[in-house]
């Protein structure tokens, strides 16, 4: 008897699978930007040329394997979410890619001070929480308690991810000001008109470069937001789903939500420099 | 995290203002080099200056989410160390004459990295010592 109460209360507390598997879509899209934070090391001793070297830049590539582990952590989770959501067949190819993700997932070092250590400790709790739901069997019976113990560590790594990439923005921003201030000081100067010609093309390219990692940090930026919102969506509705009109409701928000971050985080990180 | 989105705005501005102020001093030094008014050395002068303020700048935003800069960008005095440097930045942008761009230029050097150690290893003698430079470029700039 209490078995059969179980498996009805898991079956009417189950999340919309539509909308879970519209989740782990929006996670599995981070894949794409496991190597978001490679360059800003690089980009850090750009000016150590001309100016006393930054003690700042090695700890932003200290940290750079770190943050591998926890995209992939990320990824994994949601092809484990997408797994579980999937209940046509005992196994899928999720499976594999979740598990796979997850071996590699583990956090090797301790964290640089780049980042205050609260939000770094976050993230790595997230990432241990998460690794723990991407481990074990898929089953459906398994997604609702799941995405519950999930979502306060999904919420911290988000805010970690987050935190990082408005930092390294500003950092762009402030190398890209400064290029084109050299620039403008290096067509003043004396030097002859062919080194200027020549200065000003190779600084323009690292500023072009500087600029594409902008964009493609507030890229991961709308990625991670739209993930850790929709997992929050999905979370806050799982007692009140189970039918298709709760599934419908819920795509629509989720929907709506990832439209709403994409136009904000436009709006907040995407801003051209001061001329 | 110490918290919250607001300390980190303030973080954030404080550094903004620190890169405008460090804009606005190289833009004083291109205006006279252009008018002829300083010679090719003092502009190279002045523009180390400017790519070491930018450089500290920067440092205050790879720091801006610990929680102890939070907390000092909290108190009254940094609040004050920012209206300062809000208006250091319009009495630069306003410059018509300038006698001694370089006393400019190492001022806002000196003032940027002072905030910088304020923020990033707060105690009431670097706050001071912030206040400080502040006044210090002030009298530069109105001479």
């Amino acid at each position: 008897m209490a078995a059969v109460a179980a498996c009805l209360l898991a079956a009417a507390c189950a999340p919309s699978l539509a909308s879970v598997r519209a989740t782990s879509g929006l996670g599995l899209q981070l894949s794409a930007f496991e190597a978001a934070f490679d360059l800003a090391g690089a980009h850090c001793h750009y000016t150590d040329l001309v100016s006393a070297p930054d003690a700042k830049c090695p700890d932003l590539q200290a940290d750079v394997e770190n943050w591998h582990a926890v995209n992939r952590a990320l990824v994994g989770y949601a092809a484990a979410l997408g797994a579980m959501a999937d209940d046509s067949k005992d196994r899928s190819e999720q499976d594999n890619i979740a598990a796979a993700l997850g071996a590699t997932a583990k956090l090797g070092k301790s964290w640089s001070d780049a980042l205050d250590a609260n939000v770094t400790a976050g993230v790595s709790r997230g990432v241990s929480t998460l690794i723990s739901g991407i481990v074990g069997v898929y089953r459906r019976e398994r997604l609702g308690q799941t995405i519950r113990d999930s979502n306060d560590a999904l919420q911290a790594v988000a805010r970690g991810i987050d935190a990082n990439i408005l930092l390294l923005d500003r950092a762009d921003q402030n190398l890209i000001t400064t290029i084109k201030d050299t620039i403008s000081s290096v067509q003043l100067g004396n030097s002859p008109a062919a080194d200027k010609l020549g200065l000003a093309i190779a600084l323009s390219s690292v500023a072009t470069e500087l600029a594409a990692h902008r964009v493609a940090l507030a890229s991961y930026k709308r990625a991670i937001d739209a993930f850790a919102k929709a997992h929050h969506d999905v979370r806050e509705k799982l007692s009140g789903l189970g039918d298709r009109t709760a599934d419908l409701e819920l795509l629509k928000l989720i929907a709506s939500d990832v439209a709403t971050i994409v136009k904000s985080v436009d709006t907040t990180i995407t801003q051209p420099a001061k001329p | 995290m110490a918290n919250d989105t607001d300390s980190m705005a303030e973080v954030l501005l404080l550094a903004q203002l620190c890169e405008d102020v460090a804009r606005a001093a190289l833009t004083v030094a291109q205006d006279q080099l252009r008018a002829k008014a300083i010679a090719q050395d003092v502009f190279d002068q002045a523009f180390q200056d400017y790519g070491l303020a930018m450089q500290k700048a920067r440092d205050l935003y790879y720091q801006a989410s610990h929680g102890l800069a939070q907390q000092i960008t909290s108190s009254a005095d940094l609040k004050t160390l920012t209206e300062q440097t809000a208006e250091l930045k319009k009495s630069l942008a306003n410059l018509q004459k300038v006698e001694h761009v370089l006393t400019i230029s190492f001022g806002v050097v000196t003032l940027v990295g002072a905030v910088a150690t304020a923020v990033i290893t707060p105690s009431s003698a670097a706050l001071q010592q912030a206040l400080g430079a502040a006044t210090t470029l002030k009298q530069a700039i109105t001479g």
